[in-house]
């Protein structure tokens, strides 16, 4: 059984309570305990969702942090939060529409279908690679490194203003930060004060996982840390991820600002080129997943990686290795990327990639590798004359140094995980690299000098005098917790949460729970005969 | 993205459809793409096919619905169908019969559909100047409108079901032979007959035009002859140059009860107006200045035209588009041995001269023996010292020149007839001084643009009856010549045109053999020099074609010295 969905089944009703609330609240956002009472489910008590927060600190669903001296803040990891939101809303289900009842448009029909962000990604490293990978004597990128990586990602501004997220260096548009983030957390990229290196290695072992490996793994990234600045997106995303891959799903029959939260989410995916979208006949708007996002165990396929056509087209399937891909990046024209991606060896190209160095002799060694056999000798002769009119100069570059790491294929299976970067490209509300992680609270201190009321305070019903009545009152205050009331003999649970004084002397108002009801009330003390103090059990995980 | 099944081929969401031919149902996969897709190029094991507009439009018009398009696709792709794909299907299929043009008992011309979209069209300023209100779901043309209403409605994406009819021409009483005027026996192929059938279509309102694809050496003259004969009418045909003219005749008058008397040649110094008429397309364009009206372009209102042929209409100039238009009464038949125009009009061919209506796949012709199977070589030779030192000083296209001229491609033409002794060939070349030479060396007549049409008449004859068994010609074999029996084809220089003109230089070896049929097409390239781009450039489209396509080194040593020989002859 699923570790996440264990742990939850094991929660108590109380935790199972207190992680609603705050997965609604907060989403994957830190937040302090006051900040979670705020929001407290009517009839429950904040000591009860304070235990509820222990409760789920012990259970590895949560944590807790401190930055500095200052306030303690709890937080769900990403992927946790993904995990939970499966088990905590397991009734909750898109709407599945059939596609006889979808309507096309030809405007529809003509816009450009993006690319999954993966083969963008791979697009951006071999732009990276072609610009040299240098730095300016600032440290900062080159712009027109930048502006070609941009332009390899496609990454439209306006569906990412939704995540709300900022680039660490202000003059460093958003895409390109989102690139260098996932590009160091993968550990392609290396960075070592002013200099950039790229381990080929990782790229590799990246690139040569199956499409759907690839790509399902940055749905999951981008669920947990990109979806994190918004609560009401970060709901959205983990809903959206639980739907089935190629069915056409609807939330319109969802609670409209979630909806809202929910189209948006899929608005963004499909311009990752993660999802589809139609129309129904009736004007609704609906989407699919065209990534599978179960478990793509399928280990990636061996060579032949591609087929090399003697008019030098060169066809690579996407769902297999990207290793052919990279480096066809780096010497021919890329025709068009889809189902397969299509390149063609050709004049430009091949004469450039001399002068970057890279020998005819080492791309025929790859093609004759990534094409399983000989190359045409009619093509083989067409790139000879071709690469003899580049400047015949050979030099190291950071692309010939690329090429040749790449046809080593010495990608390590078993490479270390990457270092974590000093500071992550993107500013990230869950970035807990200056927390220091707390353990969790003894749930004894929150109710602190719980020894120095009289047991019977908490033990049995009883009638108290006015003042005895306040003090009872106050304690509840303080510990957040409930008091049970005697109200015409019925006993009746009342969560105080503020004493009012008057001419009239003090009254205090709550939540009254009546019959199944909940309502805010105002009591003065002698609207009650008996009374309790209400010290919630706590549920050991 | 998703899982990947074990099918022939992989459509991609630009509509592209890659076929893998090595696959156990390719072939299968293959006849059913050609019945909603062209096919774009072959070279390898990977072919490319595209859904277009045009072909999904010439796929209705065949009787096919969007449902069984996607079910094809379904069937054989790879992955999940990208619902860009299937959206585009179902929209532009489902354009197709929305708009109907019928003609009206007052003669006028009725376009028919549904309200809504009559006044999406009205909103556009040139259809609504060619179109009056009528009443609900219908708008009214004058008959001189029909072409150019087609033509601007299939433009903006919807495609019209022509039914205004045609009006039958002036009578002729013509039939087709079954005993040639030579004395052979004659009669369509099954595949030819089918073409005609398809052309005529005589159970549907809307046959009766259309576009007739085969591959070179298919025999689209006799499939034209073929039409001619089963319409019994006047006919106007029109053909890309004089000798295709001669040739037309030649046919008409071996194949059909037609004499001297009906058939008139509107070419070059005649100017015969017959019942049959054969004219190029270069003396209607043809004006004095550019200012002057095109004067022969009256033909098409000489005669009472049952039927205009036009001869290899991937050519067809703007201005005989222009006039196509104001001729849709008329019936016409293009031929055609690929759609692809350099001009990007193929939607103009599909609007004004028809639709589709039958695509012979070459493979098919190769398969069932009607054309010769043909192996292409490129020969790479080194250009001598000598001659050397002068390319490198020379520039532009001098350069090309000296390149094309190497004195060592004499002695390997030399060779390559050795190799195919006894076979008819051909020695095809730019620069009249080479060919001079290569004709002295090898004593064979030079056919060039100076000759006389009588002389290259002769010249042809004989080299059809065997008596001349190597011919060498100049950029005049770039036209449609019938030469039946050549079976080796080698290019010495090439005037580096379309993708047409290589087309053409392979159909004059394809018509199938008695015998082993089997054909040789030689392109000789100095190597280290310009035209190796240029050749690379032959390859593609050839490849693209599907030919097999070899490269090799001529190893003989320079000119001069004994020995050498062919080195590395053989597959890739």
């Amino acid at each position: 059984m699923d570790e996440t969905r264990k742990r939850i089944e094991c929660l108590s009703p109380n935790g199972r309570q207190t992680l609603q609330s705050l997965m609604k609240q907060f989403g994957m956002l830190p937040f302090r305990d006051e900040q979670l009472l705020r929001h407290v489910h009517p009839g429950c008590s904040g000591a009860e969702y304070r235990l509820g927060l222990i409760e789920l600190e012990l259970a590895g669903l949560l944590k807790s942090y401190r930055k500095g001296w200052g306030d303690k803040v709890f937080m769900m990891p990403g992927a946790q939060f993904r995990r939970c939101w499966r088990e905590v809303y397991p009734t909750l289900h898109p709407i599945a529409v059939d596609e006889s009842t979808l309507q096309f448009s030809l405007d529809a029909i003509e816009e450009e279908s993006p690319l999954p962000l993966g083969e963008r990604l791979m697009h951006g490293v071999a732009e990276l690679v072609n610009c040299g990978l240098a730095q300016t004597s600032k440290g900062s990128w080159p712009k027109r490194t930048i502006e070609k990586v941009v332009r390899a990602l496609a990454m439209k501004e306006y569906d990412l203003a939704q995540l709300k997220l900022a680039a660490r260096e202000p003059s460093c548009p958003l895409p390109y930060a989102l690139f260098l983030d996932f590009a160091l957390h993968e550990g392609w990229l290396v960075l070592e004060g002013r200099d950039c290196r790229l381990e080929t290695r990782r790229l590799l072992s990246w690139l040569n996982q199956t499409q759907a490996k690839r790509e399902s793994a940055l749905v999951a990234f981008w669920t947990d840390q990109y979806a994190a600045a918004v609560p009401s997106l970060a709901n959205a995303a983990a809903f959206v991820f639980g739907w089935p891959a190629l069915q056409w799903c609807s939330p319109a029959h969802l609670e409209e600002r979630f909806a809202m939260a929910i189209f948006d989410w899929c608005r963004l995916m499909t311009s990752l080129g993660w999802m589809e979208k139609a129309v129904t006949l009736g004007g609704q708007h609906v989407y699919r997943w065209v990534v599978d996002l179960g478990e793509a165990t399928s280990d990636s396929a061996g060579p032949p990686y591609a087929q090399i056509a003697p008019d030098g087209d060169v066809f690579v399937p996407r769902e297999g290795p990207q290793y052919a891909a990279f480096g066809l990046e780096l010497i021919a024209r890329r025709v068009s990327s889809d189902v397969v991606g299509v390149y063609r060896l050709e004049a430009d190209p091949l004469r450039k990639a001399a002068e970057s160095g890279i020998s005819g002799e080492r791309i025929f060694t790859f093609l004759n590798q990534i094409n399983g056999e000989a190359v045409p000798l009619a093509l083989v002769m067409a790139i000879e004359g071709w690469m003899s009119e580049g400047s015949g100069e050979m030099r190291e570059t950071a692309k010939s140094r690329t090429f040749d790491a790449l046809l080593s294929k010495n990608e390590n299976k078993e490479c270390p995980a990457p270092a974590a970067p000093e500071d992550r490209p993107v500013v990230l509300p869950h970035d807990t690299k200056e927390m220091t992680e707390l353990r969790p609270s003894d749930p004894a201190a929150l109710f602190q000098g719980l020894d120095s009321v009289p047991v019977t305070w908490r033990s049995q019903m009883r009638q108290y005098h006015p003042s005895t009545r306040r003090e009872l009152v106050e304690r509840a205050l303080i510990w957040r917790t409930a008091v049970k009331l005697n109200i015409r003999g019925q006993a009746v649970p009342f969560i105080p949460d503020k004493l009012v004084e008057d001419e009239e002397g003090w009254r205090v108002t709550g939540d009254l729970s009546l019959d199944g009801q909940v309502e805010r009330t105002l009591l003065a003390p002698h609207m009650w005969d008996e009374m309790m103090l209400v010290i919630p059990e706590f549920t050991k995980y | 993205m998703l899982k990947r099944e074990d099918r022939p081929f992989i459509v991609q969401s630009d509509s592209t459809v890659l076929l893998d031919e090595r696959h156990r149902d390719a072939e299968a996969a293959r006849q059913s793409l050609s019945r909603f897709a062209d096919l774009t190029k072959r070279p390898g094991h990977v072919h490319t096919y595209r859904i277009t507009p045009l072909s999904l439009w010439n796929a209705a018009v065949a009787g096919m619905s969007a449902d069984e398009v996607i079910g094809e696709l379904g069937r054989y792709n790879c992955y999940e169908l990208p619902q860009k794909v299937t959206s585009h299907i179902r929209t532009l299929m489902g354009r197709y019969g929305q708009l109907k043009l019928i003609r009206g008992e007052d003669g006028l011309l009725r376009l028919r559909g549904e309200e809504k979209l009559m006044e999406q069209l009205m909103a556009i300023p040139y259809l609504a100047g060619m179109l009056n209100e009528s009443g609900d779901g219908e708008r009214i043309a004058s008959p001189e409108m029909r072409g150019a209403l087609k033509q601007e409605l299939t433009r903006i994406g919807y495609p019209v079901i022509d039914l205004a009819g045609y009006r039958h021409g002036e009578s002729l009483n013509v039939q087709m032979r079954e005993v040639t005027r030579g004395g052979k026996a004659f009669g369509l192929r099954d595949y030819q007959k089918r073409a005609v059938d398809m052309f005529y279509c005589e159970e549907r309102m809307d046959g009766g035009s259309g576009v007739l694809v085969l591959p070179c050496g298919a025999g689209k003259t006799l499939i034209g002859i073929g039409a001619l004969s089963r319409l019994h009418c006047d006919t106007l045909i029109l053909t890309s140059n004089v000798t295709s003219v001669k040739q037309w005749r030649q046919e008409l008058l071996d194949k059909t009860t037609l004499g001297d008397e009906h058939i008139g040649e509107y070419a070059g110094k005649a100017k015969e107006v017959k019942p049959v008429t054969i004219a190029t397309y270069q003396i209607l364009t043809h004006r004095k200045q550019k200012t002057d009206e095109f004067e022969h372009m009256r033909l098409f209102n000489e005669r009472n035209w049952g039927l205009i042929i036009y001869d290899e209409v991937h050519l067809l100039p703007a201005p005989v588009f222009r006039m196509t238009a104001d001729l849709q009464a008329t019936r016409r038949l293009g031929l055609t041995a690929t759609l692809v125009r350099e001009d990007g009009r193929e939607t103009d061919v599909f609007s004004l001269i028809g639709p589709k209506r039958y695509d012979m796949p070459w493979k098919a012709l190769e398969e069932q023996r009607w054309i010769a199977e043909v192996t292409c070589s490129e020969i790479r030779l080194p250009l001598p010292d000598g001659e050397r030192s002068t390319y490198e000083e020379a520039a532009g296209v001098e350069k090309l020149r000296i390149a094309a001229e190497n004195k060592a491609k004499t002695e390997a033409v030399s060779r390559l007839l050795e190799r195919h002794r006894g076979k008819p060939a051909l020695v095809i070349g730019q620069y009249l001084r080479q060919l001079h030479e290569i004709g002295e060396r090898l004593n064979a007549p030079v056919l060039s643009g100076e000759l006389p049409h009588a002389e290259r008449e002769r010249l042809y004859a004989g080299f059809k009856s065997g008596d001349i068994p190597v011919l060498v010609v100049s950029k005049v074999a770039n036209f449609a010549v019938d030469l039946p029996d050549a079976a080796v084809a080698i290019q010495v220089s090439g005037s580096y045109g379309s993708r047409q003109e290589e087309a053409q230089r392979i159909g004059r070896i394809l018509r199938p053999k008695t015998g082993e049929n089997a054909a040789w097409f030689y392109t000789l390239v100095t190597d280290g020099t310009k035209e190796t781009q240029f050749a690379r450039r032959r390859q593609l489209f050839l490849l693209e074609q599907g030919y097999q396509y070899e490269v090799t080194k001529w190893e003989k040593p320079l000119l001069g010295t004994a020995g050498g020989e062919l080195e590395g002859m053989g597959a890739n």
